[in-house]
């Protein structure tokens, strides 16, 4: 059965000329898991909004969308309510009630259900997601990935038919995005429910979708099985094929004719081990990277610090950064990353110890955790122009690179989670610190503009300066970082070169690493392999 | 916490906090303020030993000084002169009129840090939902729009502080930069605050006329009872202020302010007011 089918349809904003969407059509039968991709900017918020009837924006519509067998419009209110859900990018903003439990009743409470019908509700939908023991906290103080699953709690307790999903693992960690797809793939399993997602996170979405929609310059550019959909973008040219997943993508460069390349790393180990013959011819040309020594910029000795005398987040730490740095900072939420960048940037004061400058006017910049606080002007053109020093050049490679002209008139509020990093990014760059602190730099950030913030941050510590970033974006760090720390007990626990710390450790590691630990493979093969993916 | 004073019937709660801030800004006499200002902050001990109200503490410094400098400086009425500074009056009338300004202000800041502790956004659109959705709606936001905005604008002010460091010379500059860090908080706020309405919109707030609730609270004869108990303490401290009792004269003349016998029964039926949350509260835990 048709749960849904776009006809032609266009759009184009209120007071705009060029159309968003020019002439989609597709249609998704019930149970479909539906992957939805695209550039940025492309109109996938657009259409889910179209979608989700209550929120479409002001413009001109063209075509007709069709619910089940009747057009949208037709549908009444209380139906298209409860039915068509949505979940959105920001945990925080979706979250109207000071309650968790009142969060769960406000949808249901809107629409008129009696008392006992949602005590059911509730109940069930708590226990099949797994949250009960959080129900009575206040919302305030559930984390990021909690929050989320929270609003998709509220959201399924109306027992829609179709869920839209608009990035919702944008502002979450890996490890809680994973835990929010994984009960998507559970609901999607259990009850048929059909479901629309946008996601930048094709790795772990990629092998629960059971078909993706490409939007491609206002229309649908591909309609197909992810098999088939990596084939395309392998052949669509450059920006769609840095959104082909890790795994595929390592097959795909050995092997460009492949029909059916792996998608899990577990399917990608039992290809590469067929592979192994062939990869063994492979040159032998190990570089070796020059160690460069010099004084730190940054220098922390044993540093005490809590927010809360009995439960310390620092005890006795240790930590510096040179030039020529790219550290990046792991560990769990709530182990002191984005604390110990406040530190370093002596926006916190430790407690005990010190943090001290190799000169004393040390330039530093800083982007937090959300990066709203952050831009101070109206527009992304004077975010950006106010913050040029001299370097002109700079600026037109910048702009042209990250392809900023077209968000130059947006407000920078405005913007989606993964462009607000870009700009950020951005503008940090122009100013030219001599250290760089990020906090999460890619969160929401898609795989093609992943891979220019990446250049660009080594391009920058080329130049004798250094970042350190706090990120949970392990293939991130392992292409950028010259060392990686993990933080861990109070006590920053390792310190080691990428290659080292990826190869040791099992699960806190790069696809790359898992896809070839413990097969039979020496360090030029491993090398090779390697060199493909990066930039 | 489920029992004492936030177990109550929401509109009784409601109404003792619609009572509260009517009082605090009527009674203009510094004894009247005085004990409303132990009263308030045991309340707000009460529930979170007054961590809340003891963040605003710079805020709460400032403008009290602020107030009372305004008031001093600007004002030069009153016949009891305490200082003369070159052509200058400073009187005490007008110190004294500065610091019940100052004391009152405290106060409705007091009441409202409690009133957000005790009562939850559920029982809020509890009460107005049905009768006025559209401006329960935007009360809501309103007031969840506090506290967000406290910690945001500490954000802010750590980014910018680093990317000005020093560099800012001139106060008109520095004062230039303020103002903008709020334009940037206000809009934050404002952004955040469209999705939540969105996010409401979404889960058809507003599609159905009658709109239930989750939690059921009964209106109990306690509730009753408790609900007269605080309407006839009102009435009295409301007959008292109608008849310039609880009131201090200070401009033209500044009247004597010892109290008088029905004044000390009109301070009795407003101390018993104010606390009624602490004796509810200790009444349960008996």
């Amino acid at each position: 059965m048709t749960t849904l089918a776009c006809k032609h349809v266009g759009f184009t904003y209120a007071g705009e000329e060029a159309a968003v969407l020019k002439d989609v059509s597709f249609s998704i039968n019930e149970g479909e898991f539906v992957l939805l991709c695209g550039a940025s900017g492309m109109g996938k918020t657009t259409l889910l909004r179209l979608i989700k009837r209550e929120l479409c924006p002001a413009g001109q519509l063209a075509g007709t969308i069709f619910y089940g067998d009747k057009p949208l419009i037709d549908l009444p209110a209380a139906q298209a309510a409860a039915e068509i859900g949505m979940v959105f990018q920001h945990p925080d903003h979706q979250i109207v009630m000071d309650g968790c439990l009142q969060e769960l009743a406000f949808g249901m409470e809107n629409l008129g259900f009696s008392n006992h019908v949602m005590k059911r509700r509730i109940a069930e939908t708590t226990a099949f997601l797994g949250i009960e023991s959080w129900l009575s906290q206040d919302v305030q103080t559930l984390s990021g990935g909690q929050k989320q699953l929270l609003n998709l709690a509220a959201v399924l307790a109306l027992r829609p038919k179709l869920l839209l999903l608009d990035e919702p693992t944008g502002m979450l960690d890996p490890i809680h995005a994973r835990q929010f797809l994984d009960a998507l793939k559970r609901i999607n399993q259990d009850t048929e429910m059909t479901m629309i997602i946008t996601e930048h996170r094709l790795e772990d979405v990629y092998p629960i979708a059971s078909r993706v929609l490409i939007l491609d310059q206002g229309s649908i550019g591909f309609d197909g099985s992810p098999i088939d959909s990596i084939q395309w973008m392998n052949a669509a040219g450059t920006t769609h094929r840095d959104w082909v997943p890790t795994v595929p993508a390592y097959a795909l460069q050995l092997d460009p004719q492949l029909k059916s390349p792996p998608l899990t790393v577990n399917q990608g180990r039992r290809w590469l081990r067929k592979q192994i013959n062939q990869l063994k011819e492979a040159p032998i040309e190990l570089a070796t990277a020059k160690a460069q020594v010099s004084k730190p910029f940054i220098s922390i000795k044993r540093v005490h610090f809590g927010y809360h005398p009995e439960k310390g987040v620092f005890h006795h730490l240790h930590f510096q950064v040179s030039q020529f740095e790219c550290v990046a900072i792991f560990g769990g939420n709530g182990s002191g990353k984005s604390t110990l960048l406040q530190i370093m940037a002596k926006l916190l004061k430790p407690k005990r110890g010190y943090v001290r400058y190799d000169k004393k006017r040390l330039q530093i910049g800083y982007i937090p955790q959300n990066p709203e606080a952050f831009f101070m002007h109206e527009t992304v053109r004077d975010q950006i122009q106010a913050a040029v020093r001299s370097d002109e050049a700079l600026l037109n490679d910048l702009v042209a690179d990250f392809d900023l002209k077209q968000l130059y008139d947006r407000h920078p509020h405005d913007l989606s989670g993964g462009e607000m990093q870009k700009v950020a990014l951005v503008t940090v760059l122009l100013q030219q610190p001599d250290v760089l602190l990020l906090d999460e730099p890619t969160k929401g950030v898609d795989p093609h503009t992943k891979k220019k913030m990446a250049k660009w941050m080594q391009y920058f510590i080329q130049k004798g300066r250094a970042i350190v970033c706090a990120t949970h974006d392990i293939e991130f760090a392992a292409i950028v970082s010259t060392r990686c720390v993990l933080l861990f007990d109070r006590e920053l626990v390792v310190s080691e070169s990428p290659d080292v710390f990826f190869a040791d450790n099992h699960y806190y590691t790069t696809v790359f690493a898992r896809l070839t630990q413990g097969h039979d493979l020496n360090s030029a093969q491993l090398l090779k392999l390697k060199e493909m993916n990066h930039l | 916490m489920s029992s004492g004073f936030r177990a109550l019937h929401p509109f009784v709660i409601f109404i003792y906090y619609s009572g509260a801030i009517l009082l605090l800004l009527f009674m203009f006499h510094p004894a009247f303020i005085v004990v409303a200002m132990i009263v308030m902050c045991a309340v707000n001990v009460l529930y979170d030993g007054g961590r809340q109200l003891w963040r605003w503490k710079k805020m709460i410094l400032i403008t009290s000084l602020l107030f009372v400098g305004i008031n001093i400086f600007t004002s030069q009425r009153g016949s009891h002169l305490l200082w003369q500074v070159g052509d200058h009056r400073i009187t005490l009338e007008a110190t004294l009129y500065g610091m019940m300004m100052a004391g009152t202000i405290f106060l409705v800041l007091a009441l409202f840090v409690s009133y957000q502790q005790v009562l939850t956004m559920d029982q809020f659109f509890y009460l107005f939902a049905r009768i006025t959705p559209q401006w329960a709606l935007l009360s809501a936001l309103a007031i969840r729009f506090v506290p967000l905005m406290k910690l945001r604008l500490e954000e802010i002010q750590k980014v910018q502080h680093l990317q000005h460091r020093g560099s800012l010379k001139s106060w008109k500059l520095k004062i230039k930069e303020k103002m903008k860090r709020l334009e940037v908080l206000m809009t934050w706020s404002l952004e955040g605050g469209l999705q939540t309405a969105e996010s409401m919109k979404a889960r058809g707030y507003g599609t159905v006329k009658r709109r239930t609730a989750y939690t059921l609270y009964r209106w109990r004869i306690s509730d009753f009872l408790y609900f007269v108990f605080l309407s006839v303490l009102f009435t009295l401290c409301i007959w008292g202020w109608i008849h310039g009792l609880g009131r201090l004269e200070i401009y033209p003349v500044m009247e004597n302010g010892a109290l008088s016998m029905y004044e000390w029964i009109v301070l009795g039926g407003y101390l018993t007011y104010l606390s009624f949350p602490i004796y509810v509260e200790i009444g349960a835990d008996a």
